[in-house]
C-alpha cells in the first residue's frame, strides 16, 4: 500500500473506538514560518515554540486544558436490535453520511455488513451493478469491487494473450501449408503468387509477435486498457428489479431508489463490550414495543447465543465461553488492539495493529481456559498452526484464569439485586477483574530451517 | 499358498520388524510402510538415513494381525527361552554350521584369486604369442619345433603360478545370519509362538493396554509400560497392572477412536478402487492419516484423514481450518468414522471394566467383515464474492 493511501485510511479510521472527545480548551498551537537564511526567523521561530510549549505544560499542570469524553451522550446512543435467535443487528441508514453503523465502523472496525466482506458496501456496490448511479471515481471503489475489477483485468488479460496465441498458430499454420504446396506447383505465376502470400502471412505473424510482445506485462496491459467492472447494462433481471422500491410517484428512470437489505452484525462480545465499556449503545428486542434490555439482560441473551436453548442464570459458571471470550475481547480493546473475528481462519479472535482496511491482521487469537485439564489431542493444534502459518499470521494461545463457581455466582448476585447503575458498573468491573490472561504463542520450529 | 506370517517384534512397547525380507514384504504386498528407526548410538543419522528395525504404528499392528498376516513376539520372553533351550549340542552344531560356511567362503576366495591370474596369465600369453608371430614374419623357416616347446613350456609354467597355498590366504571377517532365521532352535520358537492362540491374544491385549491406558496416564514408572507383566500370567492377573481407576468412558472412546482408524486401513485395503493407496501418520497435516494414491515415493498425498466417533460433537471450527487447510495443500478433507450396530452398542453399555472393554475391542478387531462399516464424508472450502 502506498504511503499516500495509507495516510488517507488512517485520516478516515482516525478513533480506535467510537467516543466523542470534546476539548475545552482548543490548544492552538501556532509556528512561524522559519526561513532558512534569515536567523531573525529563526529566533523568533524558537521563543513561539518555547511560549507554546510552555501554555500547554501550564495548562496540563494546572489541568485547565480539559479533554474528556462527553458526558451527554444519551441522545447519541446507537440503536442495536437483537433477533429472536440473539442475532445483534444495526441498521444502515441510506443518505446519512455519518448513520450508527458507519459509525461503528469507522471508529474501531466493529461488527461486520452480512452482504459484504465486512465494511457493510453492499448497496453502493449494488447501486452500480444496476447502472442506478453511474458517477462515480475510482477511488469510491471498495474493496470487493477492487478485487473484482483486478480479477476481470486479469481474465481478459489472458483471453488476449490466448487470442494472440491462436493467431499466431494459425499463421504458422498457413505458412508451413503454402511451403508444402510450393514443392508441388509448377507454373511460374501460381508460384509468385504463393511467393506474396507467403510474404503477407509472414509480415502479418510479425506484427502479432510485436503486439503479443507488448502484452506480456500485465501493468502494461491496465494501463492500455480500460476494463469496466460492470458491463452489463441491458434490462434488469426480475431478482434485481425486485430490489428496486415501487414507488409510483417515481416516473423518472434515473430516480429510482435501491432497497437496503443490508446490516451490521454485531459479534456477542462486542454488543455487551459497546454497552458495558463504553456506554455507546441501547438493545432492544427486535420484538416491536419492548424496552430497552439492561446490561443482565443484555448478558443472558450473549451467553445464550452460543447454545440452542436458554440456560438460567443459577446455572452458570465463571468458564462460559462467552465469559471467556468477553474477557479476552475487553483485555485486547482495551490495550488498543482493534479486535475482529477469527471465524475465517479457525480461530476465536484477530488481532489487526489498527484496522482490517490499512493492514493485515497479525496474530490469530485461540481462547482456552486455564484449567488442570490435560490436552488429549495435540494433532487439532498443528493442523490450526499449520494454517495460520500459511497465511503468515501467528497463533497465540490465550489461557484464561477463570474465577470459582461459587465466588462467580456471589458477584453474579449482587449485580442482579443493584438497582443503581454505578455501582452495578462497580461490580461488572469486580468480576471482570476475576479473569487472568496469560498469552502464549506457538509457533513450528524446524532446527534446519530457522536457523538463521 | 499360504504366505508366511509376518513376526512383529514388541520391544518395550514399541513394533519393530528386523526381516529385511519381510519390510519388502509387508511394503509391496500390504502396502505398510512403517518408519524406519535403526542407527547407531556413535553415528546417529537424519531420519532420511534411517535402516532397519522398522516401527510400525499401533493401528498397522493392528490391521496386520486382524487380517492374519502378522504375529507378534515378545523379545524379552523370546531371548530367555532361546537361551533356556539352547543346548551345547547347538552350540557345536552352529560352530560348525560357521566353519563350514567359513571353508566356503575360502574356497571361493581361492576360486577367485585363481581367476584373476588365469586372466592376467592368458592376457600376457596372447601378448607374446602376437609378438613371436611378428618376429616370426621375419626370419620365416627357423625352427618351428622351437616354438611348440616354448608354448609348453609356458603353460607348465602358468598352472604352477596359478596354485594358491590356502594357508596364505587369511579371512578376518566371518559371515554370520544377519536374522535368527538360522539358529537351530528358532523355527521350533517361533512355532510355539505362532500357534499358541492364548499367548498371542495375552499379547495383543498387552499391547492394546499399553496403548490405550498407560501412555494417556503418564505412567512415569517405565516397567508399568512394559508387557512382561502380562506375558506370564493369565489375563486376568495381568490386569490388576495400571487398569485400576481407569476411566471407562475415555477409555471407550478412545478404543472407538482406534478401531475405526484401524478399520480405516482395511477397508482402504480390501475396495478394489482403493488397494493401491497407501496410509501414513498425518501428524505433519494436523490429522491422524495421509493417503497416498500410490507409493509415496512417487506420489504427493491426496487425503487428509481424520476420526471422529459416531456420535461425536465437532466442533464446526475444526471444519473451519480443516477445508482450509486441504485446499491450501490442495488435498480433500476427509472425516472418517464407523456407523455403530445395535448390536454392539448393547454389548459396550454391559462391559464395565476395562478388561472387558479391551477384549471387546479384540474381538471386534477380528470380525471379518468391519471394513464394510466405515463412513468417509469429504469436506471442501467454498466461498462467494
Amino acid at each position: 500500500m502506498s504511503k499516500f493511501n495509507k495516510k488517507r485510511l488512517l485520516s478516515i479510521y482516525k478513533n480506535p473506538l467510537p467516543i466523542d472527545l470534546i476539548y475545552d480548551n482548543d490548544i492552538t498551537f501556532v509556528i512561524p514560518q522559519v526561513v532558512a537564511h534569515n536567523p531573525v526567523s529563526w529566533i523568533f521561530f524558537a521563543s513561539s515554540y518555547l511560549k507554546n510549549c510552555l501554555e500547554i505544560s501550564g495548562q496540563l499542570i494546572n489541568n485547565t486544558g480539559k479533554v474528556h469524553q462527553s458526558i451527554d451522550n444519551s441522545s447519541q446512543k446507537i440503536v442495536v436490535k437483537v433477533s429472536d435467535h440473539d442475532v445483534f443487528k444495526v441498521e444502515i441508514e441510506i443518505g446519512t453520511p455519518e448513520s450508527d453503523a458507519i459509525k461503528l465502523w469507522k471508529n474501531g472496525f466493529f461488527g461486520k455488513g452480512i452482504l459484504s466482506r465486512s465494511e457493510p458496501t453492499w448497496y453502493e456496490r449494488t447501486e452500480r451493478r444496476l447502472h442506478l448511479k453511474d458517477q462515480y471515481s475510482e477511488k469510491d471503489l471498495t474493496s470487493e469491487e477492487i478485487t473484482a475489477l483486478r480479477r476481470n483485468e486479469r481474465k481478459k488479460f489472458k483471453q488476449l494473450r490466448e487470442s494472440y496465441e491462436n493467431q499466431q498458430l494459425e499463421l504458422e499454420r498457413q505458412i508451413s501449408a503454402i511451403i508444402d504446396r510450393q514443392k508441388i506447383v509448377s507454373t511460374k505465376k501460381e508460384m509468385l503468387e504463393m511467393e506474396n502470400d507467403l510474404k503477407r502471412i509472414q509480415r502479418e505473424l510479425e506484427d502479432l509477435k510485436l503486439l503479443s510482445q507488448q502484452n506480456q506485462d500485465f501493468r502494461a496491459f491496465q494501463s492500455s486498457h480500460k476494463v469496466k467492472l460492470y458491463e452489463y447494462a441491458g434490462p434488469l433481471r426480475p431478482d434485481d428489479n425486485a430490489l428496486i422500491i415501487n414507488d409510483p410517484t417515481i416516473s423518472d428512470k434515473d430516480k429510482r431508489k435501491l432497497m437496503q437489505l443490508e446490516y451490521l452484525q454485531l459479534m456477542p462480545v462486542e454488543a455487551f463490550f459497546l454497552q458495558l465499556a463504553l456506554d455507546k449503545v441501547k438493545v432492544f428486542p427486535e420484538t416491536t414495543g419492548s424496552n430497552e434490555l439492561s446490561t443482565l439482560e443484555l448478558f443472558q441473551r450473549c451467553v445464550d447465543s452460543y447454545y440452542s436453548s436458554t440456560t438460567p442464570m443459577s446455572r452458570l459458571a465463571g468458564n462460559e465461553k462467552f465469559l471467556l471470550d468477553y474477557a479476552v475481547y475487553h483485555h485486547y480493546r482495551s490495550h488498543g488492539w482493534c479486535v475482529r473475528s477469527g471465524v475465517k481462519f479457525g480461530v476465536d479472535f484477530l488481532l489487526y495493529e489498527k484496522g482490517p482496511p490499512i493492514s493485515h491482521a497479525q496474530y490469530c487469537l485461540h481462547v482456552v481456559e486455564n484449567s488442570g485439564k490435560n490436552m488429549e489431542d495435540f494433532v487439532e493444534y498443528s493442523s490450526l498452526n499449520r494454517v495460520i502459518g500459511g497465511v503468515r499470521k501467528t497463533l497465540v494461545f490465550v489461557c484464561v484464569d477463570v474465577p470459582s463457581v461459587s465466588t462467580f455466582q456471589k458477584i453474579m448476585e449482587k449485580i442482579a439485586i443493584e438497582k443503581d447503575i454505578t455501582e452495578q458498573q462497580k461490580l461488572w468491573k469486580k468480576l471482570l477483574n476475576q479473569y487472568n490472561i496469560t498469552e502464549m504463542v506457538y509457533r513450528r520450529w524446524v532446527p534446519s530451517r530457522n536457523r538463521d | 499358498m499360504v504366505k508366511r506370517k509376518i513376526p512383529i517384534t514388541i520391544v518395550g512397547n514399541r513394533a519393530l520388524v528386523f526381516d529385511l525380507p519381510d519390510i519388502k514384504i509387508l511394503r509391496e504386498e500390504y502396502h505398510v510402510l512403517g518408519v524406519l528407526s535403526g542407527t547407531l548410538p556413535v553415528a546417529p543419522q537424519q531420519s532420511i538415513f534411517l535402516s532397519v528395525p522398522l516401527q510400525l504404528s499401533i493401528e498397522e499392528v493392528l490391521y496386520l494381525v486382524a487380517m492374519g498376516r502378522a504375529y507378534l513376539i515378545h523379545e524379552k520372553q523370546v531371548t530367555h527361552q532361546f537361551f533356556e533351550t539352547w543346548t551345547d549340542e547347538d552350540t557345536e552344531k552352529y560352530l560348525n554350521k560357521l566353519w563350514e560356511g567359513h571353508k566356503k567362503d575360502i574356497k571361493q576366495k581361492q576360486r577367485e584369486i585363481f581367476e584373476k591370474r588365469h586372466f592376467f596369465l592368458q592376457k600376457t600369453k596372447k601378448k607374446q604369442q602376437r609378438n613371436k608371430q611378428k618376429t616370426e614374419g621375419l626370419q620365416s623357416d627357423i625352427g618351428k619345433e622351437e616354438g611348440i616347446s616354448n608354448h609348453d613350456l609356458l603353460a607348465e609354467e602358468s598352472q604352477k603360478e596359478i596354485e594358491v597355498d590356502s594357508s596364505n590366504i587369511n579371512l578376518i571377517f566371518y559371515k554370520t545370519e544377519d536374522s535368527s532365521r538360522g539358529l537351530s532352535n528358532y523355527d521350533w520358537l517361533v512355532e510355539i509362538i505362532q500357534h499358541s492362540d492364548g499367548f498371542q491374544r495375552r499379547m495383543l491385549f498387552g499391547y492394546i493396554k499399553n496403548h490405550l491406558i498407560n501412555k494417556y496416564n503418564g505412567v512415569v514408572d517405565v516397567s508399568h509400560l512394559e508387557i512382561d507383566n502380562l506375558i506370564y500370567d493369565t489375563i486376568d492377573n495381568a490386569v490388576a497392572v495400571g487398569t485400576a481407576g481407569v476411566d471407562l468412558e475415555k477409555l471407550r472412546h478412545r478404543c472407538d477412536r482406534l478401531i475405526s482408524s484401524v478399520r480405516f486401513i482395511q477397508s482402504i485395503h480390501s475396495r478394489a478402487e482403493t488397494s493401491q493407496y497407501y496410509v501414513l501418520p498425518g501428524l505433519k497435516f494436523g490429522s491422524k492419516f495421509v493417503v497416498y494414491p500410490g507409493d509415496p515415493l512417487r506420489y504427493h498425498s491426496h487425503h487428509i484423514v481424520n476420526f471422529f466417533n459416531w456420535d461425536e460433537e465437532i466442533d464446526l471450527m475444526r471444519f473451519v481450518n480443516g477445508g482450509r487447510l486441504a485446499v491450501g495443500v490442495k488435498k480433500l478433507w476427509v472425516v472418517s468414522g464407523i456407523k455403530p450396530k445395535e448390536k454392539i452398542k448393547d454389548a459396550e453399555s454391559s462391559s464395565n471394566s476395562a478388561t472387558e472393554e479391551i477384549d471387546g475391542f479384540i474381538n471386534a478387531l477380528f470380525d471379518g467383515n468391519g471394513d464394510k462399516e466405515v463412513v468417509n464424508f469429504s469436506v471442501e472450502w467454498a466461498g462467494f464474492g
